[in-house]
Formats: structure tokens, sequence, C-alpha cells
């Protein structure tokens, strides 16, 4: 019997001891930076760690729907309304729910949207596991570092820099027509959404509700990432959550894309010219709800300002419509 | 309400022991289950966790597997009842007519090993082999102009077929030999065929070396515990830190054949050689660690095979069970068999006494190699990689006297420690061309690349550019090389008879912590795993 006691306690402090290493490495190996020598992945998505603290009015969040779609200095110039693209390629939403999590620790939005293609995208459970654990013990996702880190970096302050000027939107002025013989043919159907998928949407709104924000699933337009039966699905996950989805694939006159020309890739993602409509209309959308103040004027968003002249001399297709 | 059908093949990834599925959530809730059991309910605890992993990896297809436990259980006790009708009977005849009674059991008993073997090794070749063989017999016919084309087959798979095929005929054989006793116990037999640690990737054991020790586990034990994990993390560093680490690489090389010239692509052949050695081994080393918790002990399946100084020694310590399993069941039956020893006898009298025995034995030899090599897979640069090793060993049996003279000439002593480095090096030279075949993704690519490796030998195009191509820095090599460097080290103490295990067991408990942090870190930080790499599945569990 001693002896089990013995062999009990000392498997338990090996475990104490090897989580408290996992810690102290996890905190060496953490960037404390994100610049992309320091990031190395998907630095526009997370260069809102380097926005001044509780700046950011709106977070969009999912894959490459939001930042190929959505133009947070259009919405800017529309309304004064701050938004950033916290967005990735394939965002699966472990990823997302990390990048929230870490976003509203420095910043206040007052509604995010969750775009709701995300929720569709399978992943496995060791990636569930594998990624749940990268909270605890970041080590694990940054342990790669050890390539590029030096000794100073083990020892020097975080302190992110890196700036993107665009806000996490990812320029395209590409013109390739879709094909919309299928574009929202109607269905009952219901796209399945995967039980740790469903975990990880509660989750998501259960983190929002503490930080009281409102949670808003979006469906950007898409001829091929979008289609009836995950509009059901979504609608039908917004309504056991309580919360709005909102589906500009419907709303086609108040978003009127053109499948010939607003799209860069045969449908799946707009360009310049759809995303200008879908950020004219966002704004819109967020003005409308009253909860935002106006800050165009307002000398401490100075910056957003000169970032939209940037972005307006660097490119020649954003000179084609008007940014009042 | 949709369970997901209570996640049937939702644990697809657990086919590496390594998947944070496997390691954190299905392993440590087996181990909990199992110790939290009375000692009597522990064997069917085991199986019903056996089984239960056999449903997460593959879903419905652990039908295959319990139909193949129900078949061998039947023919095993089949085999037996006319064993004991022959005993019975040749007891009451007088002894002059007993050898003339006794050839119809035994035909019996050969016709009831035969229906199982083809039931076993057919359905295996009907499931992993027909689409090649249609695929082969279309090129025919379309060569022929004709226009008709057979339709290919597909079949799902179940993970382990070729393992648990093989152990199953193994205990029908072993049955109809007498060496073990048909089991009446149908849970101990199914344990033995569905054991999880060694279902997905072997080693293929016999009904001998782990039925009884499955069926009489012991409680866990501290000792057991603490050294099985050892193993694992030991296999995992190998898994993760070098295999993974290898796998671009590998892939950039062998998929973009026509990119590279021969420096890079000797260096992708021993990459891939690598890769698949420190794969293989160090999924063997999970397999015996995690049966070594469960108090049982797992032969090894690796032996060094890199310190073989001939191929076919290398063949005596790579994938053991494999190579003794072809041994004892393909080999030897031809060999003894009337035919093969009268054809023996008679060419000793013709060529001797070295060359005589070689004709049977190369025959044999012929039969085996193209089993071993249509076992990893249907297609042909599989069957070219078991013709390579078939003629490679003939070849060391033929000339071996006319080597010993040449030697003996040229004063050169076999036993010199520079001559048998060189045998080592030779070794690995063969071992890794076989292992450029075996990846290719045809025999036509492996001769290409083959013929590029010798004939355009550089290294004039490796730049960090192209080391970029092959998604692979120096600072990988570096970790690789540290890595190997360990590997290698702990190795050669095995081979000279240390147990390096052992002697760590032996530290003071501070030191042997320090070593497992100190390794367990190292997987973390260097680990090929996470943002940026490509989870990559066991090699073995394809084929």
């Amino acid at each position: 019997m001693k002896k089990k006691v013995n062999d009990t306690l000392k498997a338990l402090v090996f475990v104490l001891i090897l989580i408290l290493l996992l810690t102290g490495v996890s905190y060496l190996m953490m960037p404390r930076d994100n610049t992309e020598q320091q990031w190395k992945h998907d630095v526009s998505a997370n260069a809102f760690r380097a926005e001044p603290e509780d700046t950011l009015d709106v977070l969009f969040f999912g894959d490459s729907e939001v930042y190929t779609n959505i133009m947070p200095l259009r919405i800017w110039s529309a309304e004064g309304i701050t938004s950033y693209c916290v967005s990735s390629s394939k965002q699966n939403l472990w990823y997302t729910f990390q990048l929230m999590l870490d976003a509203l620790q420095t910043q206040s939005p007052k509604i995010i949207f969750l775009e709701a293609n995300a929720i569709f995208r399978y992943f496995t459970m060791d990636n569930f596991l594998l990624h749940g654990s990268e909270l605890f013990f970041p080590v694990l996702k940054y342990h790669d570092r050890w390539k590029t880190i030096s000794f100073s970096d083990l020892t020097a302050q975080t302190q992110y820099t890196y700036i993107h000027n665009e806000k996490g939107y990812h320029f395209s002025k590409d013109i390739d027509p879709a094909d919309t013989t299928h574009y929202g043919a109607p269905t009952k159907k219901m796209k399945q959404v995967s039980m740790v998928n469903r975990l990880y949407v509660q989750a998501i709104k259960s983190l929002c509700d503490r930080y009281h924000v409102r949670l808003v699933l979006l469906s950007t337009p898409s001829t091929k990432s979008w289609n009836m039966s995950k509009h059901n699905s979504a609608e039908s996950m917004a309504k056991a959550l309580g919360v709005e989805y909102l589906d500009l694939n419907l709303l086609q006159e108040e978003v009127p894309i053109d499948w010939s020309h607003d799209t860069r890739d045969k449908g799946d993602h707009l360009n310049i010219y759809g995303a200008n409509k879908v950020s004219v209309y966002l704004a819109h959308y967020l003005r409308d709800t009253g909860l935002f103040a106006d800050h165009r004027e307002d000398p401490a968003y100075s910056v957003w300002n000169k970032a939209v002249e940037a972005f307006v001399k660097k490119h020649a297709a954003a000179r084609t419509f008007d940014w009042s | 309400m949709d369970l997901s059908f209570l996640l049937a093949g939702a644990g697809a990834s657990m086919t590496s022991f390594f998947a944070p599925t496997f390691l954190f959530l299905f392993l440590p809730a087996s181990l909990i289950l199992y110790a939290a059991v009375p000692k009597k309910a522990k064997k069917y605890v085991l199986l019903g966790e056996s089984y239960l992993f056999f449903w997460f990896i593959s879903g419905a297809l652990l039908l295959y597997l319990v139909l193949s436990t129900a078949a061998i259980y039947g023919f095993g006790i089949w085999l037996e009842k006319i064993q004991e009708r022959m005993k019975t009977a040749l007891k009451a005849l007088p002894k002059e007519e007993r050898k003339a009674a006794k050839p119809a059991y035994i035909h019996e008993q050969r016709c009831v090993v035969t229906l199982a073997v083809i039931l076993h090794i057919g359905l295996l070749l009907v499931i992993k082999y027909s689409g090649f063989l249609i695929e082969n017999v279309n090129g025919i016919l379309s060569f022929l102009n004709s226009p008709i084309l057979l339709g290919t087959p597909r079949y799902l798979m179940p993970i382990g077929i070729s393992f648990f095929s093989l152990q199953a005929v193994s205990y029908v054989v072993d049955v109809y030999h007498g060496l073990i006793k048909a089991d009446r116990n149908f849970f101990r037999l199914a344990l033995f065929m569905s054991f999880f640690p060694q279902i997905v990737e072997g080693p293929i054991v016999r009904y001998s070396q782990t039925a009884e020790a499955l069926w009489n586990v012991q409680p866990i034990r501290y000792q057991n515990l603490t050294m099985g994990l050892q193993r694992v993390v030991y296999g995992m560093m190998k898994k993760v830190v070098v295999a993974d680490r290898l796998n671009p690489l590998v892939q950039a090389v062998f998929d973009q054949t026509h990119q590279y010239d021969g420096g890079i692509i000797a260096l992708g052949a021993i990459a891939y050689t690598v890769q698949l050695y420190m794969d293989f081994s160090g999924a063997m080393d999970a397999v015996v660690g995690v049966a070594q918790i469960f108090g049982i002990t797992m032969p090894e399946n690796f032996r060094r095979p890199f310190f073989s100084k001939t191929i076919s020694e290398f063949w005596m310590r790579w994938h053991i069970s494999l190579g003794s399993w072809f041994k004892d069941y393909i080999f030897y039956p031809i060999t003894a068999s009337k035919r093969m020893k009268n054809l023996t006898s008679s060419a000793r009298k013709k060529i001797g006494n070295h060359f005589g025995p070689l004709i049977a034995g190369s025959m044999a030899l012929f039969c085996v190699w193209f089993c071993n090599g249509l076992w990893h897979g249907a297609a042909w640069s599989f069957i070219f990689f078991g013709m390579y090793h078939f003629v490679l060993i003939l070849l060391g049996n033929m000339i071996g006297p006319a080597v010993k003279k040449v030697n003996g000439k040229l004063h050169l002593r076999a036993e010199s420690r520079g001559y048998r480095y060189m045998q080592i090096v030779r070794t690995a030279i063969l071992v890794v061309i076989g292992e450029l075949f075996f990846r290719a993704v045809s025999v036509q690519s492996g001769f290409n690349l083959c013929g590029r490796m010798f004939t355009t030998f550089s290294f004039t195009g490796l730049s960090f550019d192209t080391m970029s191509k092959l998604g692979i820095d120096v600072q990988d090599l570096i970790i690789v090389g540290i890595t190997l460097v360990f590997v290698f080290i702990v190795s050669l103490l095995n081979e000279k008879g240390i147990s390096v295990r052992e002697k760590i067991a032996a530290w003071p408990i501070v030191w042997r912590w320090v070593l497992l942090y100190a390794l367990i870190l190292y997987i973390v930080i260097f680990g090929a795993y996470g943002f940026g790499y490509i989870p990559v599945d066991p090699m073995y569990a394809q084929f």
C-alpha cells in the first residue's frame, strides 16, 4: 500500500514538474513581436495586436471569405466605424477561438462577426486536442521559433509593432467571372456541422457573452463557398444560439454583386469592386445598430484617414469608386 | 439526435500512436479503465478496448476482424477434431496398418488448412490486389485494341488487414503442425488477434508468443508504466523529430523527379530510408512500450538493421516478424516438400554441395520475395523491390565461396574491422537503392531516379533556394543529424550487448527524470508538428 502511495506521489510530482517546465518554455518561445520574422503565420490577421487598445469597434473572424470580401477601410470611410479582418486562409474554429480570445484581451468591440463558412470546416480530434493544449502551453504552437530565436529574444519584453495598413483586407483587382447557374438553388437540406464545431461555436458565443459583445453570424457573397444548405444550417444554428444571422447572398438588391465583374476567382472570392459593395452595406448595417460613434473627425483616429489615403493612392482600382 | 454513428471511423488518425487522440485520450482512458476493474475482468476490458480502437479507426470494417477470428476459431477446432479422430483411429489399428491409414487424415487436415488459407489470403488478394490485377489486364486488352475493358472494383480495406490476416494463417498452420492446441476460448483468440497496440503495424505475432500472456494480464505496475512510457517517448522522438521532419524533402524529391540532379536524388533516397526506419521502428517502440505498460512483452521487430553486413542479415534485423513469417510459412514448407527434397538431392550429385541445395532454396526464396514485395502493396514497384532483394540474396549465396577465395588471395580478413565496415556501408547503399525503388511512384520512375543518381551525381545544384524548394533548411538537417547521432549511440551500445534502458533504470531518480524531461522537451521544441506541418500517417499502416 505504502509503495502504491509512493508511486502515485512520484507520478504526480513528475507531471507537475513537466507542467512547470512546459509553462516556462512556453514563455521563452512566445513571439515578442507580431512582425513576419517573429510571427511567421497569418501576419495580417495577427496585426490587430499592434492596434492601440480599445480602438476597434468591430471584428470580423473567419476564412478567406472575410479578408477578400470585407474592406475595413471602406467601412471606415463610409461611416467612421473601425473594424478589422482577423481572418486567415481556411480558418478553423479552434483558431478563430484562439484569435478571438487574444483580441478580446486588448480590444472591446461591440460586435463580432463570424463568417459562417468556418463552421462547416471539419477538423480532426487531433487538431482539437493539440490546438486546445496550445492555449495552456503556447510552446506547442510556437515551438518552431527555435530556428530564428536569439538570446535577446528570450529576455525581451513583448511589444507588437507591425500594423497592417489595410486592416486585414487582402487586395485584388483581378476579374474572373463566375458561373451562377446553381447559385442560390433552393433546398431544404441542411449542411451537417460536426459535434466539435458545434461545441466551438457555443464556446465562441459564451466568450462573446463574457465580454458583452454581440455575436453575428455572417455569410458574405460567394457562388462557390456558399449554398442554401449552408444557409439553412447556419440559420438554424443562429436561432439556437439566439444570435442574428446575416446572409448577404440573399440580399442581392442591397448588395448587388455583378458576378461577371466583382469576383477575382470565378465566384469564390470577391475582388475590390465586390468588396466595396459588401463593405458599404456592412457600414450602413453597423450604423443602423446605433451602437457606434462616427470617429472620422476624431483626431485620435486620424491614422485611419491616413490609411485610407495611402490605400487609395497605392491602388488605382480603389480610385474607380467613391470613398465617401 | 445524430450521434455521428458513435464515432465509427472518426479516430482514423489514431493509426498513429503519436497522434494526440491516441496518446492523450484513448490510451489514458484505456489504462484508467483497465486499472479500475477487478483482475478477472481485465482481459475482457482489454478485448473491449481493442475492438473499440478498431471501431474508431475502421468503423464497420471491424466485421472483417471479427469474422476472421470466428473463422480461425472454427478451423482450429475442426483441425483438432480431425487430429483427435486420427489418434483414436490409429490407436485402434494394428501397428502395420497405421502408416497406410494416416495419409487420409493428413489429407483431410490439409484441406482444412487450405480452406483457411484461401479464405484469408484469398480475401486479402481480392481486397488488396484485384484492382491492380484488373488494371494490368486492361493494359493488355487496350494494347490488343480490345473494345472491352474490365471495371475496377473498389473495396473498403480495413486498416491492419495485411497484419492480422498473416496472424490468422499462422494460428491455423501452427494448430495443423501440432505446435499449439486449438483455442476453445473465443475471447482469448479474439484478444490475440485484436490487441490494439499491434493491430495497425504489427508486429505479426504468433499465438504461442502472446495469447497466454494477454489472457493472464496483470495489474499495471509502476515499473512497467515508467519503462513503457520511456519507450513510447523514445519512439516519438524518432517519428516526430526525424521521420516527419524529413517528409517534405522526400516528397519533393520523389514527386518532382525531373527537377533534381543525382546528388539531391541520393540525398532524397537516403532521407527516405532514414524516414522509413525512424517512422516504422518508432511506431514499434510505441507498440512495445504500450504493451509493456499492460505487462505484455512484445517481440522486437527491429534489431539495429543498419549494422548488417549482408542483405540477408539486414532482413533478419528489419521487420523481423514479417521475415520470420515468410520463412516459416513459405520458405520452409517449400524447401521441405518432397519434390524439392528430391530436387536437392539429385542436384547435389550433379553440381555439388554448394550449388545443389541452392536450386530448391532459390525457388523458395523467389516465392518469399515475390510475396514480400506484393505484401507491401499492389504495384509493380513493390514487386520489383521484392525481386531486387531476391537477386541480391541469391547472388550473395552463389558467390559466397568465390568471394572467400578472392579474399584469401588478396589477404583480406573478413573479420577485420575495415572489412566489416566496408560490408556495412555496402549493405546500406544497396538498401538505400532498394528503398528508392520502393518509394518511387513506378518502376520506370525508380529506374529514372536511379540512373540520374549515378549519371548526374553532383551537389552543385544544392543551394539555399533548392533547399527551400525541398521544404527543408539547414536547421532541420542539424536537428535530424543530432537526433540520428543520439539514436546511433543508443543502437551501438545495444549492439555491444549493453542494455541502455537497464543502465538508465539503475540511475538515481533525479537523473532519470532529467533525461526524460530533456527528451520530452526536445520533442516538444524540435518536433515537426503543428503550424506549417502536415501530419504524416504511419508509413507501414498503409501496407
